[in-house]
C-alpha cells in the first residue's frame, strides 16, 4: 500500500531530543555527519555508532519505526559494502577462488566493508532522528532562519520555506489522490500493472492529467485561502513557535564538540585497532 | 447459489503502524442478481473497502469473494473478468476524467475491454443516453463542461463497460437537490433497462429507503444489518446510535413512540404522515 | 449604513467578463447587510452566484458596480485589503486545499503570524480558536490523517484565530459526511452564540438554515427574497423555483396538512413538530 510510507515523518514527542531547538538540531547533525567522515578507526567509530543509539534511546521513537527507516536503505549499504570487499585488496588474502585472476577478498576488504556499513547505519540513524523529532514546518522555519544571511544577495529565502512547508504538506495528499486515481482508472480496465510498455504509457496518462488538473486546482483554491489569512509576501511575519537556544542546546553543543574531539582522538592518536581487528579474524 | 457471495472476508490497513486500522472483520452476505442495494455506515465503516474488494482491486487478507459462481481472486483472468463485469464508480468521479474529448473518455473503459471501435461507438452513444448527456457535448474537451455534466461524462465512463454489477460511491456528493435528483434517476434508468445489480453506497437513509430492495448497513467494519427498508427503519434506535443521518421523520416517530404512542415504523415521509394523522385521527392523503 | 453593520453590500454586481460585449453576471444588484452578531444564511443552488458572494466579501474579488464594505472601510481601496480580510475571515468548501501547514497549531498559527501578532499573543490565540472549534486535543496531530469534519473546524479555528468580526463560510459542509457536517455546523452555531461572532453561512442545504437569524435567498445572481427562517420556509413555490429542497420535517409538516391536519405553518425542528403532535393528541 502506497499510503503506509512513513520516511521523513515527524513522530511528536515531548523526549529532550524533541525539545531541542531544531536550528541546533541540524547544526549538530552536521557537526555529527562532519565527526563520522573523521574517523578513521573502529574505536572513534563505535563511539559515534554508540552515540547515535544513545540518541534514538532518549527520543524514545519506537525501534520498529527505527528499523523501517534503515530497512529502505540496507539494499545501500550491502551494495556498497560489497563493492568494498572486492575492491579494497589491502591486508593479507582470505579467498583467493581464481587462481589465475587477481580477484581476491582480503582482511582490508572486510575491514572497510564493515566499517563503511557501520559508518552509513550510523548516519542513517542519526539524520533519520532530526526528521522524526522535528516537525517539519519547523524544520523549514529552521532552514529558514539558518539562511537568512542570504537574504543579503537577495534571495528569498521566506518564499523558498514556504513553499517547502506547502510541499510538505502535499505530500500525504497527492499520494492518497494517485492512489484513488489509480484504482479508479484500474476499475476502467486500466493496465497499470501489466501489459505492454505501450499500454502501461497510455495508461498512466490516465492517471498523470487527472492529477496535474486536481494538483493546479488546489494550487489556486489554497494560494486563495492563503489571501483570506492575510498572506502577502511573507517579510513580516512572526512566528508562534520563537526559537530560542536554552541550555539544553548549549549542552547539546558541548556533547557534540566532545564527541567530535573524541572522533579526532582515537583516530589520530590509536591507530592500533586495524591490528586488533586482524587478529580477531585470525 | 447468490450472483455475489462474500464469505468470511477481513482486511485491514497499515498493519505494525501507529496507524493501523482493521477495515473489514469477517463480514459475509450475498447478493442477488439484478437487486438494487444501498451500503450505509458512517465515514471508516468499511464500505469503500468491501466495494473496492467487489472487482478484485483490493484483495482480501482472508475470505473469498465469489461473482457467478468464480472466485474473483483465483487467478488472474478471473481478476480482469470481474473488473469489467463490475463497474465501480468512485466519489467524486469528475476528478478522474482525463481524456481529450468526452468521447475518449467515454471510451477508455470499453476500449479496454477489447472491444472494436464499431461496438466502442454503441457503448459511448448508449452510455451518454443513460446519463442524458447531449450527444454534441461528446466532441468538447470534459473540463470545459458544468460541474453536474462532468459528473454525469464521468459517470457514463462507468456505465459505457455495461457492467453486470455498477456500484457507485457517493455518486450525489456534493450536488444540490437538483443535481441529486438527476443522478438518481440516471441509476434507476440503468437498473431497469440493463436489469444490472445496483450497489449504491449512501449517506442518506431516505434515498437508500426509497430507491432499493434491501439496505446494508456497515458498522465497524461488520454487518449490523441486512435487509428490507421496513426491518432496517425498525432498528431506528440502534441506527441513531450507531451514528447514522436517519430521517426527521424516523426521530419523530421514535419520540413519539417515547412518549407513549404507537404508531408503526415508516420508511417514507408519506408512511410516516400516515401514521402521525391516524395518531391524531386526521384522514389520509387528499 | 448602521455603525452597527459589519459587512455591507452595496448594489454590488460582479462579472467574470466585463470586457465582453454581452458580460454575464454571477452576482447581480445585491444589497445586503451583516449586523454584529447575527447568524445570516445564503441559500441558493449550485451556480447560483452564492460563493462568488464570499470572495467579494474580503477583497479577493472587487466589484465590477457597486460597493462591498467592512466595518465602513471600502474594499476596492488596495489599503483596505489587508484589515478587511483580518475583519472578515472566508472558510471554503474543500478543507484540503485550504490547510496550509501541516500540523493543526501551526496551520492555525499562520493568519495571525501574517498579522505579525506577538509570538506570546498567537499562543493565546491558537489555544482560543482551537478549543473554540473543539478541536484543541488534536493541537499537535497531523492535519493530512484528520477526518473531514475535523479539517474544516481546523480551517475554521485558523480563522477565528485572526479575531474577525464576521466570518463567512462558503458550503463548509457540502463535502462531509452527516457526522462531520453535524459538528461543523454546531461549532458555527456556537461562535456565534458563544462567542459573539456574525457568521455567514452560505449552503444549498436548506436545514442549515432553520437556527438563522435571517435568511437570504439567491437566484440567477439575484436576491430573491430575505427574511427569518419561518417566513422564508412557508413560501414552498418560491423556494421550488430556486431548486431548493424542503427540510425533512418541513416535508413532513406538508403531508400531514395534505392529510387534513392544520399544523401551523410556523414550525422548522423536530422538537416543534414533536411538541405540536403531541398537543395537538390532547395527551
Amino acid at each position: 500500500m502506497i499510503r503506509d510510507i512513513t520516511i521523513g515523518q515527524f513522530f511528536p514527542g515531548k523526549s529532550l531530543i524533541h525539545k531541542l531547538d531544531p536550528r541546533a538540531k541540524i547544526l549538530l547533525t552536521i557537526l555529527y555527519i562532519v565527526s563520522l567522515f573523521i574517523c578513521r578507526n573502529f574505536f572513534s567509530l563505535i563511539l559515534m555508532l554508540g552515540f547515535a543509539i544513545a540518541c534514538v534511546l532518549i527520543s524514545a521513537i519506537s525501534p520498529g519505526l527505527i528499523w523501517k527507516s534503515l530497512r529502505s536503505i540496507i539494499f545501500i549499504v550491502l551494495f556498497t559494502s560489497a563493492l568494498q570487499l572486492f575492491y579494497n585488496n589491502d591486508g593479507d588474502v582470505l579467498w583467493k577462488p581464481f587462481e589465475d585472476h587477481k580477484f581476491c577478498i582480503t582482511t582490508g576488504g572486510v575491514y572497510s566493508a564493515v566499517f563503511l556499513a557501520v559508518r552509513i547505519i550510523s548516519l542513517i540513524l542519526f539524520t533519520s532522528l532530526l526528521t522524526y523529532t522535528t516537525s517539519p514546518n519547523m524544520l523549514t522555519d529552521a532552514i529558514e532562519r539558518l539562511l537568512s544571511p542570504l537574504k543579503l544577495f537577495r534571495i528569498k529565502v521566506h518564499s523558498l520555506a514556504m513553499m517547502m512547508t506547502i510541499a510538505l504538506r502535499f505530500i500525504p495528499t497527492l499520494i492518497n489522490e494517485i492512489d484513488i486515481i489509480m484504482s479508479a482508472q484500474k476499475a476502467r480496465g486500466a493496465s497499470l500493472d501489466n501489459g505492454s510498455i505501450a499500454k502501461r504509457m497510455k495508461a498512466m496518462t490516465s492517471v498523470f492529467i487527472p492529477l496535474f488538473v486536481s494538483a493546479f486546482r488546489r494550487a489556486a483554491d489554497l494560494a486563495v485561502a492563503m489571501e483570506c489569512r492575510c498572506y502577502t509576501d511573507g517579510a513580516n511575519r512572526t512566528r508562534l513557535k520563537v526559537m530560542r537556544f536554552s541550555i539544553l542546546d548549549y549542552l547539546a553543543f558541548a556533547v557534540v564538540i566532545l564527541l567530535c574531539f573524541a572522533a579526532i582522538f582515537t583516530t589520530y592518536y590509536h591507530f592500533s585497532d586495524s591490528l586488533l581487528f586482524k587478529a580477531v579474524l585470525k | 447459489m447468490s450472483f455475489i457471495e462474500i464469505k468470511n472476508v477481513s482486511f485491514g490497513y497499515g498493519h505494525k503502524t501507529p496507524f493501523e486500522v482493521q477495515a473489514l472483520s469477517d463480514v459475509s452476505l450475498s447478493v442477488e442478481k439484478g437487486e438494487f442495494i444501498s451500503v450505509i455506515g458512517h465515514t471508516g465503516s468499511g464500505k469503500s473497502t468491501l466495494m473496492q474488494m467487489l472487482n478484485g482491486l483490493i484483495k482480501p487478507e482472508s475470505g473469498e469473494i465469489r461473482l457467478d459462481g468464480k472466485n474473483i481472486n483465483a487467478n488472474k483472468k478471473n481478476i480482469s473478468e470481474a473488473r469489467f463485469r463490475v463497474g465501480l464508480c468512485f466519489q467524486y468521479p469528475e476528478y478522474q476524467l482525463f481524456g481529450e474529448t468526452c468521447y475518449e473518455d467515454i471510451a477508455f473503459g470499453p476500449r479496454n475491454m477489447g472491444l472494436n471501435e464499431e461496438e466502442v461507438k454503441n457503448r459511448v452513444m448508449q452510455a451518454i443516453s443513460f446519463v442524458r448527456l447531449k450527444p454534441e457535448k461528446l466532441q468538447k474537451s470534459p473540463f470545459d463542461l458544468s460541474g453536474g455534466q462532468k459528473r454525469r461524462c464521468a459517470i457514463a465512463g462507468v456505465m459505457a463497460m455495461l457492467p453486470d454489477v455498477l456500484i457507485l460511491d457517493e455518486p450525489t456528493a456534493g450536488l444540490d437537490p437538483a443535481g441529486r435528483e438527476a443522478i438518481l434517476g440516471m441509476i434507476g434508468n440503468y437498473h431497469k433497462q440493463t436489469g444490472a445489480t445496483v450497489i449504491h453506497v449512501t449517506h442518506s437513509m431516505e434515498i437508500a429507503a426509497a430507491m432499493s430492495e434491501r439496505i446494508l448497513v456497515l458498522n465497524h467494519g461488520t454487518v449490523a444489518y441486512f435487509g428490507t427498508p421496513k426491518e432496517i427503519f425498525s432498528h431506528g434506535e440502534e441506527l441513531v446510535s450507531m451514528g447514522l443521518n436517519v430521517p426527521a421523520f424516523t426521530k419523530i416517530i421514535l419520540e413519539l413512540k417515547k412518549r407513549g404512542f404507537h404508531p408503526e415504523e415508516a420508511y417514507t415521509v408519506e408512511a410516516a404522515a400516515d401514521q402521525i394523522a391516524s395518531l391524531l385521527g386526521g384522514g389520509t392523503a387528499l | 449604513m448602521s455603525t452597527q453593520d459589519l459587512l455591507v453590500f452595496d448594489n454590488v454586481s460582479f462579472s467574470y467578463n466585463e470586457d465582453d460585449e454581452n458580460p454575464s453576471f454571477a452576482v447581480k444588484d445585491v444589497s445586503f447587510s451583516v449586523r454584529k452578531g447575527e447568524f445570516l444564511v445564503i441559500l441558493g443552488h449550485n451556480g447560483s452566484g452564492k460563493s462568488t458572494l464570499a470572495k467579494l466579501s474580503n477583497a479577493i474579488f472587487i466589484p465590477t458596480t457597486g460597493k462591498v464594505f467592512v466595518n465602513g472601510m471600502d474594499t476596492s481601496l488596495p489599503e483596505n485589503e489587508i484589515p478587511v480580510r483580518k475583519n472578515v475571515g472566508v472558510v471554503f468548501q474543500n478543507p484540503d486545499n485550504q490547510i496550509v501547514s501541516s500540523i493543526v497549531e501551526e496551520d492555525v498559527a499562520f493568519g495571525p503570524e501574517n498579522l505579525a501578532v506577538d509570538p506570546k499573543e498567537i499562543r493565546i490565540r491558537v489555544d482560543e480558536a482551537l478549543k473554540a472549534v473543539g478541536m484543541y486535543e488534536r493541537r499537535f496531530s497531523e492535519t493530512h490523517r484528520l477526518s473531514g469534519g475535523q479539517k474544516q473546524r481546523v480551517a475554521i479555528a485558523g480563522i477565528i484565530a485572526m479575531r474577525p468580526g464576521c466570518i463567512v463560510l462558503d458550503e463548509p459542509t457540502a463535502m462531509l459526511d452527516p457526522k462531520g457536517r453535524a459538528d461543523v455546523l454546531n461549532t458555527i452555531r456556537a461562535l456565534n452564540k458563544d462567542h459573539g461572532i456574525s457568521v455567514v453561512l452560505i449552503t444549498h442545504f436548506m436545514e442549515e438554515a432553520v437556527y438563522a437569524d435571517r435568511v437570504l435567498v439567491i437566484d440567477q445572481a439575484r436576491i430573491r427574497a430575505v427574511g427569518k427562517p419561518r417566513e422564508i420556509f412557508s413560501q414552498r413555490e418560491m423556494l421550488k423555483e430556486c431548486g431548493l429542497e424542503l427540510p425533512d420535517t418541513a416535508k413532513l409538516c406538508d403531508k400531514l396538512r395534505d392529510r387534513g391536519i392544520g399544523i401551523r405553518d410556523d414550525i422548522l425542528t423536530e422538537e416543534e413538530l414533536i411538541a405540536e403532535i403531541i398537543k395537538r393528541s390532547g395527551k
